[in-house]
């Protein structure tokens, strides 16, 4: 042993037992830090490959460019891919029908195929030949080598030769078409026979390890381009960091925030283990001062001592950490399925591994500084002396006196009379109330911003355009009868000119039936549902949203008629749009319009209704005789639906470890606390304290702590909990926040199960020591 | 070697402010074993802490080999314990973790210097103090005056120009007493230390070469034991003592 730092490693051999939770405090960090930024490594890879098969692995889109421009963006150092792309039809409303079916075409050369989804790289089509989406197959017995004939608008026909098939039938089955991709001899064929004229748009996709944000602005620059002319690929280049997209940045935040608030927490809960640790070695650390050791030597003897337990404690947790990856990956693959079926299993995650570590020793390094700094202050009559205790300042108030019970006024002035002790046990308990208040809004954000959830959420929608006949009032009758079906409903619509708030401007007036009604009054904020009424009064729902204010008792002038809001809606089925939406009952929206058809049909599936139920009403459908438009909702449903419970269990997950933490915290600081004043305790019981009076003292001292914790907590949280529910909830729902009840009752139970458990234990120990041992204990 | 002229320390506790040492003045020469006797409250620990410069002193000074000690800044002072004074303590405050060899040597270690002079000079304090066969021992693993001669063998690897002893006998055995004194002699004789010991017992103070009995925070009388023998110095200890009763 030649240096004093040689202490460290011997003082961790001897004090195994007195040092392992400070070491659990700091596997528990690194672990949290590892699994989050591992999780959220592995959500971005699962979202990359995602979004790659979903949009395809483009970055940029250029419009409204020449083809001399694109020609030189094309040739580019760190361009690897690029195509001009050309559609036709791709809003299904002209008539180019394939088979029977509504067709989009698309044109374009042969690397689109490396960054559009569904293709395979090798097979590009000549000219007269086409890729057609799989879907084909549902409605032609085709094969590869077949023709097929594309009907025009022109009443031509051109026969084109199948060369493969385009994997990805998302959209298409979404819109019940089929895609079309030819080369751009061909299209440029189709839309000149058709006399349609539409620009070519580019895509490009740049190499690898090129720095893209840097691309894309030099792009800009030097070709004059407006931000309208260069579409970017949001998720894909947030998947590499090079997004400036608001909302991709604001998720960067949220996970920023969230990493800080994980290593507060760490910090906090380090921090008071390693205070306690200090204050139970005054006598060490008194007797190296006694033998001449500086006031810089016991500090860094305190830190590198911190350190130390990180090569135990940061190699443990990052394999905890990786091991819950690897266990919520799967339950999410498994369990969850949908798009997380692309999550990775048994990988790797360097970036959860770096964040974790450096995270551990940096959180460590930091909370060992305040530790470090009262081990170098301890006098060195502490070692002679042996009082540990610091002498207190003798004002009657602040020690118990005779009035009351003297345990639990022994056991609170324990809590207080460290004022170091107090903010970090109590701001770790605040801090944990905190991220509860603000994770229970994230769960009621998820709760009502995903529709599939919603009991309306249809399975299946059939859309009839506005200047179609409209679908039969009978039909949802019908396809109710049908076999898979549980429930149909229609709603009607008319986009009407009208006044409201002093202005001019347009109404989207929708029908409800009592099924849609009776779903809408979970979701009503304000007011009743509306009344039909044999007078010319007409009673209306309005939906909040960003920009519709209407409330309760306003009125909206009709060419003849006047609508009165009775109520206010929180949410709808219906995306928001610049004009209010308005929603009434059949009978009115008859008396308004005189319309008598239903635009849209909604479609709810039993559980398990197989393919042949639905193709049954897809024959039903088609022999309405009227173009509609069948869209099967049943896979962006369950993507939803898996996005939620993904998102649910990983807020829970995240809350779960934050409340251990916190029974942790105060389990393990109650703990040396005691260890601290054993000698005290030993006096006490010498002196005749009882067990039941122990157990008062120490208890009193945890519940001071998580009381206190509780107050803070609740007087900082719920403020933010506020201002946070204003943020993401009343501002576009429009309800007003209320007091999370079931969020307070579960922080008050965590406060109550930690204050026993940091109890209980502590209280064991001394009651099974011999009095003798007690005092005698160093 | 140690000079203490008029030293006053008082001690507040609440509005009360309780003069512990009253003018305490004495002084030490090189290779001299001396005693601090008195009844408890009479300023003897109080009087070694502000030698030790753990606590300071309201007034007067105290000079060690010619340096005023409770003038120096906090780096300073560490230095002077480290290198100028040797401390043995009551509870013997021994590193469970480390053998009776590496408990020696931790003060040289604190000062940055264990070369090959430091480690021959543990093993020779092993020897002077009968220490040998358990230096790669623990303190767990031996009896309390073995522990009480590491602690002397440890106050005196850097050589201190003094040794401060805090009743270095008041946990052990009269056996084991016996060790300790025994030690404390031969680091006199054999290594020429000076040694400085706070004591209740008459029993260790009659070993030393002078005993300065304080009262009430003063000297009261100093005894010089000269050439009477150890049973007839301790004898008159308890006399002085008797009559400090009386008075």
């Amino acid at each position: 042993m030649k240096s004093y730092l040689s202490l460290i490693p011997i003082s961790a051999k001897v004090r195994k037992r007195q040092n392992r939770m400070t070491i659990l405090c700091i596997v528990i960090s690194v672990f949290l830090v590892t699994a989050v930024f591992s999780m959220a490594d592995m959500a971005i890879r699962m979202e990359t490959s995602n979004r790659i098969e979903k949009d395809g692995s483009w970055h940029l889109l250029l419009r409204n460019i020449s083809a001399s421009t694109a020609r030189e963006i094309s040739r580019r150092d760190d361009v690897a891919a690029f195509s001009p792309y050309g559609n036709l039809n791709s809003s299904i409303d002209r008539n180019f029908f394939v088979g029977g079916k509504q067709a989009a075409i698309c044109g374009a050369e042969k690397d689109l195929a490396k960054m559009l989804p569904g293709f395979q790289d090798e097979t590009y089509p000549s000219d007269d030949e086409v890729i057609v989406s799989r879907n084909i197959q549902d409605v032609m017995d085709v094969a590869i080598g077949d023709f097929v004939t594309l009907e025009m608008p022109n009443g031509r026909t051109k026969a084109l030769k199948i060369v493969g098939f385009n994997q990805d039938t998302a959209v298409a089955s979404e819109y019940d078409a089929l895609a079309l991709f030819t080369n751009l001899k061909t299209f440029d064929d189709i839309q000149s026979q058709n006399e349609e004229i539409g620009d070519l748009q580019y895509y490009l996709q740049f190499k690898k390890h090129t720095n893209l944000r840097k691309a894309i602005t030099e792009i800009k620059e030097q070709y004059g381009l407006p931000d309208s002319s260069v579409g970017e690929n949001a998720y894909i280049l947030a998947m590499s960091l090079s997004s400036d997209n608001s909302y991709i940045l604001g998720l960067y935040m949220v996970a920023a925030v969230l990493a800080v608030m994980v290593i507060l927490a760490g910090v906090f809960m380090i921090a008071a283990s390693l205070n306690s640790n200090v204050m139970q070695r005054t006598s060490f650390y008194g007797m190296l001062r006694c033998l001449g050791a500086a006031r810089n030597q016991v500090m860094k003897l305190v830190r590198l001592e911190a350190l130390n337990w990180c090569k135990t404690a940061v190699p443990l947790g990052i394999a905890l950490g990786t091991a819950v990856t690897w266990g919520l990956c799967l339950l999410m693959h498994i369990w969850v399925g949908g798009e997380f079926r692309a999550l990775p299993l048994w990988e790797i995650s360097p970036v959860g591994i770096l964040c974790g570590g450096i995270s551990g020793v940096v959180t460590v390094w930091a909370a060992s500084a305040s530790p470090a700094k009262k081990a170098s202050k301890v006098s060195p009559i502490a070692a002679v002396s042996g009082n540990t205790e610091r002498i207190p300042s003798g004002k009657a108030s602040s020690y118990p006196g005779s009035r009351g019970s003297v345990d639990i006024s022994l056991g609170v002035s324990h809590a207080v009379s460290s004022k170091k002790s107090l903010i970090l046990m109590t701001g770790s308990f605040a801090l944990s109330i905190i991220l509860f208040l603000c994770f229970s809004v994230l769960l009621g954000w998820i709760g009502i911003a995903l529709n599939s959830l919603k009991p309306y959420t249809p399975d299946i929608s059939l859309y009839c355009g506005a200047e179609e006949e409209g679908l039969s009032r009978n039909l949802p009758a019908e396809l109710q009868s049908l076999p898979g079906v549980k429930r149909a409903f229609g709603r009607m619509h008319q986009f009407l000119p009208a006044a409201y708030e002093g202005k001019q401007g347009h109404i989207d007036l929708i029908s409800y039936d009592e099924t849609q009604f009776r779903w809408a009054k979970a979701d009503l904020v304000k007011g009743d549902l509306p009344k039909d009424t044999d007078d010319d009064a007409f009673y209306v729902l309005s939906v909040f949203d960003k920009s519709n204010s209407l409330t309760v008792g306003d009125t909206i002038k009709l060419d003849g008629a006047e609508l009165t809001v009775s109520g206010v809606l929180n949410d709808s089925p219906f995306d928001a749009s610049d004009s209010p939406t308005i929603i009434c009952t059949e009978e009115t929206f008859q008396k308004l319009t005189q319309k008598q058809t239903y635009e849209v049909i909604d479609i709810q599936l039993v559980e398990k209704a197989s393919d042949s139920d639905v193709a049954g009403l897809r024959s039903l459908v088609n022999a309405q005789g009227v173009d509609i438009l069948f869209s099967d909702r049943r896979e962006g449903n369950q993507l939803v639906n898996s996005t939620y419970w993904a998102f649910t269990l990983f807020v829970y997950a995240f809350l779960a470890v934050i409340a251990l933490i916190t029974i942790l915290n105060i389990v393990n600081s109650i703990s040396l606390s005691v260890s601290a004043r054993i000698r005290q305790y030993g006096i006490m019981r010498a002196v005749g304290m009882d067990e039941g009076q122990i157990m008062r003292m120490i208890t009193s001292e945890a519940a001071a702590y998580g009381v206190i914790g509780l107050i803070v907590g609740c007087a900082a949280g719920l403020p933010l909990y506020r201002y946070l529910y204003r943020l993401m909830i009343t501002h576009y729902f429009g309800i007003e926040p209320p007091i999370p009840w079931a969020c307070l009752i579960i922080c008050f139970g965590i406060t109550v199960v930690s204050v026993c458990i940091a109890a209980y234990t502590p209280v064991k120990r001394i009651r099974d020591m011999a009095i003798t041992e007690t005092i005698n204990e160093l | 070697m140690l000079t203490v002229q008029n030293l006053h320390k008082s001690y507040q506790v609440g509005k009360t402010e309780y003069e512990v040492l009253k003018g305490v003045s004495f002084q030490i020469e090189k290779g001299e074993f001396v005693a601090v006797m008195g009844p408890s409250g009479s300023g003897k620990t109080t009087l070694l802490n502000c030698i030790s410069c753990y606590i300071p002193a309201d007034s007067g000074s105290i000079r060690l080999d010619g340096t005023q000690i409770a003038r120096l800044d906090e780096d300073a002072l560490a230095d002077v314990r480290n290198r100028k004074l040797g401390f043995v303590f009551q509870d013997f405050l021994l590193l469970d973790g480390l053998t009776v060899r590496q408990n020696i040597l931790l003060p040289a270690i604190i000062g940055g210097s264990v070369s090959s002079a430091e480690e021959n000079r543990a093993d020779r304090l092993c020897e002077v103090f009968g220490i040998c066969a358990i230096r790669d021992k623990y303190p767990a693993e031996i009896s309390g005056g073995e522990k009480q001669r590491t602690a002397v063998a440890r106050a005196l690897i850097n050589q201190p120009l003094l040794i401060l002893a805090d009743e270095p006998t008041g946990n052990l055995d009269s056996k084991s007493s016996r060790a300790v004194i025994h030690s404390f002699e031969q680091a006199k004789t054999a290594l020429g230390a000076t040694i400085f010991m706070v004591t209740h017992d008459s029993f260790a103070a009659s070993f030393c070469d002078r005993v300065i009995i304080l009262r009430d925070g003063l000297v009261w009388r100093t005894l010089t034991r000269g050439e009477t023998q150890r049973a007839a110095f301790q004898d008159r200890l308890l006399d002085a003592v008797r009559e400090m009763g009386k008075e």
